[in-house]
């Protein structure tokens, strides 16, 4: 029996999304979150997480696709909307839109390696302590900020599935201070 | 059925279930250890954590002749490590499902990094004349559906069977509707105590020793190879596309590099074989209408001479080494050669 596989559409309506940071500050966790809720919403998802051996440390980045249409290629040369939360950015991330941790910016562009034609400088880690207390509501704040720049509705994303009890309250707190944040 | 977001290895644990998995033995080897994480949390699968990968084959050939379902999951340092009892497995015609999940090598080489330097080991690794059923999958969906087909095609061919991942597709995550449209294979070896209790690695006939008979070594050969042809005609599994554009090149990828490959869809015909081995005769009517055939994979050339072994032809390779998929990368080494 002879099995042909059926070509898969164009994907026409595929965005790209890259996430990266350094270990501990809870990229995985912020990649799931998104992922899951894009697919909760109907989107065919491809996401991919990039990581080095180490037993502690180190950088990690998160590639996700979303599309209306089944994902053919999850590989990309450049995101359409980036979020770089590494106080030591790799120059390698590329997107059309970057959403920068400020503090590893600055308040000007330093004209660096990265390359971010439309970048948008937030203070996530200052946003977390002055507002939330804590460094490690930073992915939050940063979520809720893609979830805005993405077009999503937050009133139709069901946050009680998809993370712990425990800090709920504060999470989601973080994520609608992230969506709704102005400079 | 709902659409989940499923990681490529937690679906080779769900289809292994599906499929009627009732014993899974293991060592835990990035990029493989989400296979064992799945399964210790499976109410009906036994599940063994062994001291090392030749302890986990030797457990699941065990459980096997005991009657039961099995199957083992690693990377290349354990498949390496395996291979002896692969070879074993085979003469003692023992159906398990083994998955290798590539990483960069050789030895512990650069563990979270995808590649392919596995391929011929699959045929090659043991001693001695060996028929392997090997299936390739390039998506979480594929790990799911090919897991299942790896489970029949050992109970029919009544021999280990591969299941070749890489470090890229089984994490990948992808959202994927977990069905089969195929039936599952019943177990095919009756347990212990009901059928032939003597096995060996030696020449045999039945449960005799023949290890001087050069002739029942000849015929045990052939219906070792005579098994695997007449199962692998049923799991004939491959892709081909044509371009949308008049084009003279075929290009031919597999695995996690396939799926760059659907990069390049409009300006080259792709060819990508999901059954490795024995490889699909399909290739030889698709490869005449192309002038040019061109091969990528994750190592040195390691799949390209099975390929020009069926042709006849020359076929220009490319390697992809080090565990970084591209598509930039790709797109100039095949445009500007």
């Amino acid at each position: 029996m002879v099995h042909k596989i059926v070509p898969v559409p164009e994907e026409l309506r595929s965005k790209k999304i890259i996430l990266a940071g350094e270990a501990g500050q809870g990229i995985k966790l912020m990649a799931h979150a998104l992922a899951n809720i894009l697919a909760k919403l109907g989107k065919e998802i491809s996401l991919n997480l990039v990581y080095d051996a180490a037993v502690r440390g180190g950088n990690i980045h998160a590639e996700i696709v979303y599309s209306d249409d089944p994902i053919d290629v999850p590989f990309f040369e450049e995101a359409d909307i980036g979020l770089q939360l590494s106080k030591t950015p790799d120059p390698s991330i590329r997107a059309k839109l970057m959403l920068i941790e400020s503090s590893a910016c600055g308040a000007e562009c330093k004209k660096c390696e990265i390359k971010c034609p439309a970048s948008d400088r937030v203070p996530f880690e200052k946003l977390a302590i002055e507002q939330f207390n804590s460094p490690i509501f930073v992915n939050m704040i940063a979520l809720g900020r893609l979830l805005s720049k993405i077009g999503i509705n937050l009133e139709k994303v069901d946050f009680a599935s998809e993370f712990p009890p425990q800090f709920f309250n504060e999470n989601i707190k973080a994520i609608r201070y992230g969506y709704t944040y102005k400079d | 059925m709902p659409k989940k977001l499923l990681q490529g290895n937690e679906a080779i644990a769900q289809a292994a279930e599906a499929a009627g998995l009732q014993f899974f033995a293991g060592y835990p080897i990035t990029p493989a250890s989400e296979i064992i994480h799945e399964m210790v949390n499976k109410k009906h699968i036994k599940t063994m954590q062994m001291e090392d990968e030749i302890a986990s084959i030797n457990a699941v050939i065990g459980a096997s002749l005991a009657g039961l379902k099995a199957m083992t999951a690693t990377s290349g340092p354990g498949f390496s490590l395996m291979q002896e009892s692969i070879g074993l497995a085979h003469m003692m015609e023992v159906p398990l499902v083994i998955v290798n999940v590539q990483r960069v090598g050789p030895s512990t080489g650069m563990p979270t990094l995808p590649a392919q330097g596995d391929v011929i080991q699959c045929i090659h690794g043991s001693h001695g004349d060996y028929f392997p059923i090997v299936f390739y999958p390039n998506s979480v969906f594929e790990l799911f559906r090919y897991t299942i087909a790896a489970f029949n095609a050992a109970e029919e061919s009544m021999s280990p069977v591969i299941l070749l991942s890489d470090g890229y597709i089984s994490h990948l995550y992808e959202t994927i509707v977990p069905h089969y449209d195929c039936t599952i294979t019943p177990r095919s070896r009756p347990a212990l105590g009901m059928g032939n209790r003597h096995f060996t690695g030696l020449s045999h006939k039945g449960s005799v020793l023949k290890t001087s008979d050069v002739n029942n070594y000849r015929q045990l050969i052939a219906s070792f190879r005579e098994k695997q042809q007449m199962t692998a005609h049923r799991h004939n599994y491959f892709e081909y596309l044509e371009c949308s554009r008049e084009t003279d090149t075929l290009l031919i990828s597999y695995g996690a590099l396939s799926r760059a490959a659907y990069y390049f869809k409009n300006d080259f015909a792709l060819y990508r074989p999901i059954r490795m081995f024995p490889a699909v005769e399909e290739i030889r009517k698709i490869a005449p209408r192309y002038k040019r055939i061109r091969m990528m994979e994750m190592n040195t050339g390691q799949y390209v001479y099975e390929i020009e072994r069926m042709l006849h032809r020359e076929v220009e390779f490319i390697p992809i080494l080090g565990g970084r998929i591209d598509p930039k990368e790709i797109k100039q080494t095949l445009y500007e050669q």
